[in-house]
């Protein structure tokens, strides 16, 4: 369960994130609506450890998030996919997933350079539990293809492969309908929900395509200004007046 | 994924149908491995039976091309520019130098010796990679490498000074186990550094190919992912940063068994360092036999060059070179060669299947 | 007092250079974001001209002009050759083309004038004689001369920067270069005219270094050393600050000047590795140095 409170956020003279708060229980998807410069990025952005916030607390299943440092973030069982795509471009789908398996089962120095059995073992097993997720995703026709040139969409299929080959508990997904067709929304949405039920994850999910959020969350909150605004079922929240007035008092 | 052609043995792969497929580990890999293994075992022996002066142009070839195996792995693989690298190789080489003659020890112990201390320095200097992005971390390296003539200088009784330190032959003579006399010395070095060389690359193949090679790639390409994907960071940098040092300190060591007189304002200056690094380039930088490709150009283009004009001219085609190859082949000679050779014949590895009877993980 | 001032003297002067020097680094940083490695051995092939012409009988008041002109087109042509077509890619790119120019320049030198130690005049008196006493230091009038040089180059690089549009284009660039090719600033004339303007000065800089400072004869590592010093200065001072570089210079020059005259204790030359320390602190303690403005990264 992930527990933001009071979270305060400034660059220089802006306030991007005002005392946010809400939470995220488990196996639930969360959307998170808003404007743009809403303040949404920056959330994801403090979560995960690339902004610190000047305020504030988050707690995933008990643990202090802003205690820990970047990379220990996945260690906690949290991922996310970016809204711009970081992939490695030189790097294969299939490598760029099983960098996702880092954390679960770290290569060490001195067993790579030699060469060591273990370490040979080890990348065998992640190769195969990246390869079932290729399969499950329909990756596996371009596995070995370096990331480097490969369509957008494709790409955030592959973000997400590595994004799960941890076995994350929390899932941050950035933005992941931008630049997607209007089916490929879709099916991303319904790719979404199965994935939640076979593997089980919450996820925190910032969009734009209302269609998306709506459809597949279970509790959405909206923000403005670098404040929550509403939070609670889909349905209320487009219910919400607060929300229209964030949304069509901007396109004046 | 194309299909395997089947194309008769005689005609190549057409481009028009695409390249040929490969699988790894497959019958037709295992072969052309086993040729180019057979290939490389020839040119060994061949250079094993040269006269002392063109064995020694490939003894030095050995030495650079482990010298920029180890820049390969802190500038190609984890993307930290260092252009004075020479520091390491000279620090190697005054380790083992300072070991011999002062010291008394035997030549081939000096050799761990001298990676333990280029190993510690290089993590030292990896420091400050932390904080210091690209083209920074490249005037820090350059400042290293233009102050290591001086520190040298510095602790001149030590090192002999700006008057440089002399070996004696009598010291470098080969172990009794090799069964070299002192009069074949420059095989002893030879076939020394030939293994070395040897144990080097596999242990880069074995770094590159596997799981903390791939680790490195992510950190060059996309810091932010990969700490989110779990990498730590500064470990990482900081680590490579002294096995690079290190290696290239090996090398050094071998340098200084192979020429016997060291003397910092001839060879491990500034553009020493630069050298290796122009040499990192063309022959390809992140690739795993572009260092040796590379060091054949640091060996060889003096040495013909010379035969133009003056030593300078040297220098003066490695620029031309490099910057032709940073147009037309930015992934160097190695790059270029392995970008052809894709449109003809393709490798792909295995599909991986999960052990039988094994765990999720 | 008097050998405290002469320290400070030749320091000042010393130190003028390095202003100079980390000017043009300056300059090319403005506009480009990125620091020209070749900026010493740029300076090196144009003095080894000068010094070259002095050899056919110039005087060499009548060299400098043209030699600067020939450093402003050879920067201009470098930056329109070999590092445009490189910017779009990575920046290690450009640095790679940067050290590969210096190997190609130190080498050029040396194919044409051999490695041998030129013998350059100098421009200013400087005999036994030619000074003036001050409070009991001899002032040369070399080092007079100098100062004022660099003096100049400082102020009309100030007004350039403040007061023209050319200078505004300049700072334009070098912060946003889509945005100001939207305000119709033509990015590559401006950036090549940076750098021509980056290794006019520091052609300047050569001709006025090599009979100031030991060991007053021309040879092919003259500007190894000055590099550092320029960059640590530049850096000190902010990698795009005028008044930095200054700032930074002078610090430079007058602090190796006293290290060296005082601290002897330490033993031998430790100026190069007080660079290196100096550089390393900047760059972890405060990296945009004394003047430089503040980078705020977008993740």
């Amino acid at each position: 369960m992930l527990e933001i409170s009071d979270l305060v956020m400034r660059f220089g003279g802006v306030t991007a994130l005002d005392r946010v708060g809400f939470t995220v229980a488990d196996n639930e998807i969360c959307g998170l609506i808003g404007p743009n410069g809403a303040g949404k990025t920056s959330l994801f952005n403090c979560i995960t450890r690339i902004y610190r916030p000047e305020e504030g607390a988050v707690r995933f299943n008990g643990t202090d998030l802003l205690s820990l440092r970047r990379h220990q973030i996945v260690r906690h069982g949290i991922v996310r996919t970016f809204q711009n795509l970081a992939l490695f471009p030189t790097l294969s789908v299939l490598d760029n997933t099983v960098v996702g398996a880092h954390s679960t089962s770290t290569p060490h120095l001195v067993p790579s350079l030699l060469g060591w059995p273990t370490t040979r073992a080890a990348r065998r097993r992640v190769e195969a539990d990246a390869w079932e997720l290729l399969e499950r995703l329909e990756l596996t026709d371009l596995a070995f293809h370096p990331a480097a040139g490969l369509p957008f969409g494709t790409l955030k299929r592959v973000e997400l492969a590595r994004a799960l080959i941890s076995r994350p508990s929390l899932l941050l997904l950035d933005e992941p309908a931008g630049g997607l067709t209007h089916s490929e929304v879709n099916e991303l949405g319904q790719l979404i929900l199965g994935l939640r039920d076979d593997y089980g994850f919450s996820a925190l999910l910032v969009e734009h395509h209302m269609g998306l959020v709506m459809g597949i969350s279970d509790h959405v909150v909206a923000m403005d200004f670098g404040r929550t605004i509403a939070d609670g079922s889909p349905a209320e929240v487009q219910r919400d007046p607060a929300v229209a007035e964030a949304y069509l008092g901007r396109t004046a | 994924m194309l299909e395997p052609k089947t194309t008769p043995a005689q005609a190549p792969a057409s481009t028009k149908r695409g390249p040929r497929v490969i699988r790894r580990g497959g019958r037709e890999h295992t072969v052309l491995l086993g040729i180019g293994a057979v290939l490389a075992v020839l040119v060994i022996l061949w250079g094993g039976q040269l006269d002392p002066f063109n064995q020694g142009q490939l003894t030095r070839v050995a030495i650079f091309a482990i010298a920029i195996v180890g820049l390969n792995i802190a500038t190609g693989y984890i993307g930290l520019l260092s252009v004075g690298h020479s520091a390491f190789f000279g620090l190697g080489a005054y380790t083992t130098g300072v070991l011999v003659v002062k010291y008394e020890w035997d030549p081939l112990m000096t050799i761990p010796a001298a990676l333990v201390v280029c190993l510690v320095v290089g993590l030292l200097v990896g420091l400050p990679a932390l904080r210091i992005r690209g083209l920074y971390l490249a005037m820090v390296t350059l400042a290293f490498g233009v102050a290591f003539p001086e520190i040298v200088a510095h602790f001149d009784d030590l090192t002999g000074g700006a008057e440089g330190m002399t070996i004696r032959r009598q010291q470098l003579r080969p172990p009794e186990w090799s069964g070299f006399t002192l009069g074949e010395r420059s095989q002893w070095v030879y076939w020394l550094c030939v293994v070395v060389l040897l144990i080097v690359m596999w242990i880069a193949h074995n770094m590159v190919r596997g799981r903390y090679g791939m680790a490195m790639i992510a950190v060059r390409e996309n810091e932010i992912a990969a700490a989110s994907s779990g990498i730590n960071i500064a470990v990482m940098k900081v680590t490579a940063f002294g096995v690079s040092g290190a290696v290239t300190g090996v090398a050094g060591s071998l340098f200084a068994m192979y020429i016997g007189s060291l003397f910092a304002e001839g060879s491990f200056t500034l553009l020493a360092g630069i050298t290796l690094l122009i040499g990192l380039v063309i022959g390809g930088e992140a690739t795993r036999s572009g260092p040796l490709v590379g060091a054949l150009a640091v060996v060889f283009v003096p040495y013909y060059a010379a035969e133009l004009g003056q030593g300078q001219v040297a220098a003066v085609l490695f620029a031309v070179v490099l910057i032709f190859v940073i147009f037309v082949a930015p992934a160097g000679i190695v790059g270029g060669i392995a970008k052809a050779v894709r449109k003809v014949v393709v490798v792909t590895p295995r599909i991986p299947r999960k052990p039988e009877g094994t765990q999720q993980s | 007092m008097d050998i405290f001032l002469s320290r400070l003297f030749s320091g000042m002067t010393a130190g003028s250079i390095y202003v100079l020097i980390a000017l043009a680094l300056v300059v090319v940083f403005r506009s480009s974001s990125t620091i020209n490695f070749a900026q010493g051995e740029f300076a090196l092939f144009t003095t080894y001209v000068a010094w070259w012409l002095t050899e056919r009988g110039l005087n060499i008041w009548v060299a400098i002009p043209p030699i600067i002109v020939l450093g402003f087109v050879m920067g201009a042509l470098a930056e329109r050759f070999l590092i445009r077509p490189v910017r779009k890619r990575d920046e290690t790119a450009i640095l790679i083309v940067a050290l590969g120019l210096f190997t190609g320049l130190n080498g050029l030198d040396g194919w044409i004038w051999g490695s041998d130690e030129k013998v350059f005049p100098a421009m200013f008196p400087s005999g036994e004689d030619d000074y003036v006493s001050v409070l009991g230091a001899r002032l040369h009038y070399d080092s007079i001369l100098v100062w004022i040089f660099a003096a100049a180059v400082v102020i009309g690089l100030t007004v350039l920067f403040k007061r023209t549009s050319l200078g505004l284009e300049m700072r334009a660039v070098a912060t946003n270069p889509e945005s100001a090719a939207l305000c119709g600033i033509k990015v590559g004339r401006i950036l090549t005219i940076s750098w021509g303007l980056s290794a006019a000065i520091g052609s300047l800089a050569g001709v006025m270094l090599v009979p100031t400072i030991p060991p007053g004869q021309l040879n092919l590592a003259s500007m190894f050393q000055v590099l550092i010093f320029a960059s640590a200065a530049a850096l000190l001072g902010g990698l795009d600050s005028v008044k930095g570089a200054v700032v930074g210079g002078m610090v430079m020059g007058i602090g190796l000047a006293m290290i060296n005259g005082y601290a002897t204790f330490i033993g031998g030359s430790f100026s190069l590795t007080f660079a290196l320390i100096l550089i390393v602190v900047v760059l972890v303690v405060r990296p945009t140095g004394l003047y430089g403005t503040r980078r705020l990264e977008r993740v």
